[in-house]
């Protein structure tokens, strides 16, 4: 279990704004198999699930709240993706510059230290993202109802 | 001691959803502490019983550099206290932004680390930790590394 900055996200965040700033409107992308050992590596394993916004195109935002170094998905929002492949979810990575729901690898999936991006695992206990079950089936959706990102103190 | 940052949940909550990092400490304060008290908990506790400050030092604005690289943004201007408060070992620092709020607080801004002679195994370095009252102290480098893996 851990959260994997990529440099550029790190350096966002660094210079240029903030977490909240930096993620928004970006879109969790559910893989098969291993986290890659880096945020700046090219994503591995099978694209099972892209969530977004009610399982549209719109991308992911959170709420402008934070509380004790955490901060929390928007409440408004429905995060939803319906599975387009079949496999058991082993991490997500979370992506601001997918374009394409139907599952074609964008540039951002290559990797690179250039793209803003923020890996974690997936469990059903345990994860960064925990899901109920983690075998995912073509044409299930998928939702996520918690999500939380916290500020480490140290 | 090795590099052991402490960043309070003001600071936490600012990086999360309010500024990037380059411009939170503009104005701010650095205070270096001696080694005779233990350093807080974490930066959210109060600076009281911390020891002796043995410098302390206005931060320029801007404080940081406007760029980062991989990942760490270094240091800009000129950080430095042209009269040491008091004589003692520097053992540890806590970096307020210019608001300088003291005591316990789950609101401030600010960031604790600790000091030694070795850059690569403190979070603050100088070539000597051995200050004396009245001499002058400044911070050649200091950078700030976002991990790669939280």
């Amino acid at each position: 279990m851990a959260i994997r900055l990529s440099d550029a996200l790190r350096t966002h965040i660094l210079e240029t704004s903030s977490v909240e700033a930096a993620l928004a409107l970006g879109f969790l992308i559910i893989y098969s198999g291993s986290q890659p050992a880096s945020a700046n590596d090219a994503a591995t394993g099978v694209r099972l699930a892209t969530i977004a916004v009610d399982d549209g195109a719109v991308g992911l935002t959170f709420d402008g709240i934070v509380s004790a170094g955490t901060l929390p998905k928007a409440v408004a929002e429905t995060w939803s993706g319906t599975a387009a492949a079949t496999g058991t979810a082993g991490y997500f990575r979370w992506n601001e510059l997918v374009t394409d729901k139907a599952g074609t690898e964008t540039a951002a999936d290559t990797g690179g230290v250039s793209n803003i991006a923020m890996d974690g695992s997936i469990a059903v206990t345990g994860g960064d993202i925990n899901m109920s079950n983690v075998s995912v089936v073509t044409g299930a959706l998928q939702s996520v109802t918690v999500f939380n990102i916290v500020q480490p103190a140290g | 001691m090795a590099k052991s940052p402490s960043y309070s949940t003001g600071l936490r909550n600012a990086v999360l959803n309010g500024t990037d990092w380059t411009n939170i400490w503009d104005g701010g304060r650095l205070d270096i502490y001696d080694d005779s008290a233990t350093r807080p908990a974490d930066a959210d506790a109060t600076e009281t019983g911390g020891g002796t400050i043995l410098a302390q030092m206005t931060l320029p604005t801007p404080s940081f550099a406007a760029s980062a690289v991989a990942g760490s943004i270094a240091k800009s201007g000129t950080w430095e206290d042209l009269s040491a408060n008091a004589t003692g070992t520097a053992d540890w620092f806590r970096m307020y932004d210019s608001a300088v709020t003291l005591g316990a607080s789950t609101t401030a801004i600010r960031m604790d680390g600790t000091v030694g002679i070795n850059s690569g195994v403190f979070d603050l370095a100088f070539d000597s930790i051995s200050f004396t009252a009245a001499d002058p102290i400044t911070v050649d480098t200091f950078t700030v590394t976002i991990p790669l893996n939280q």
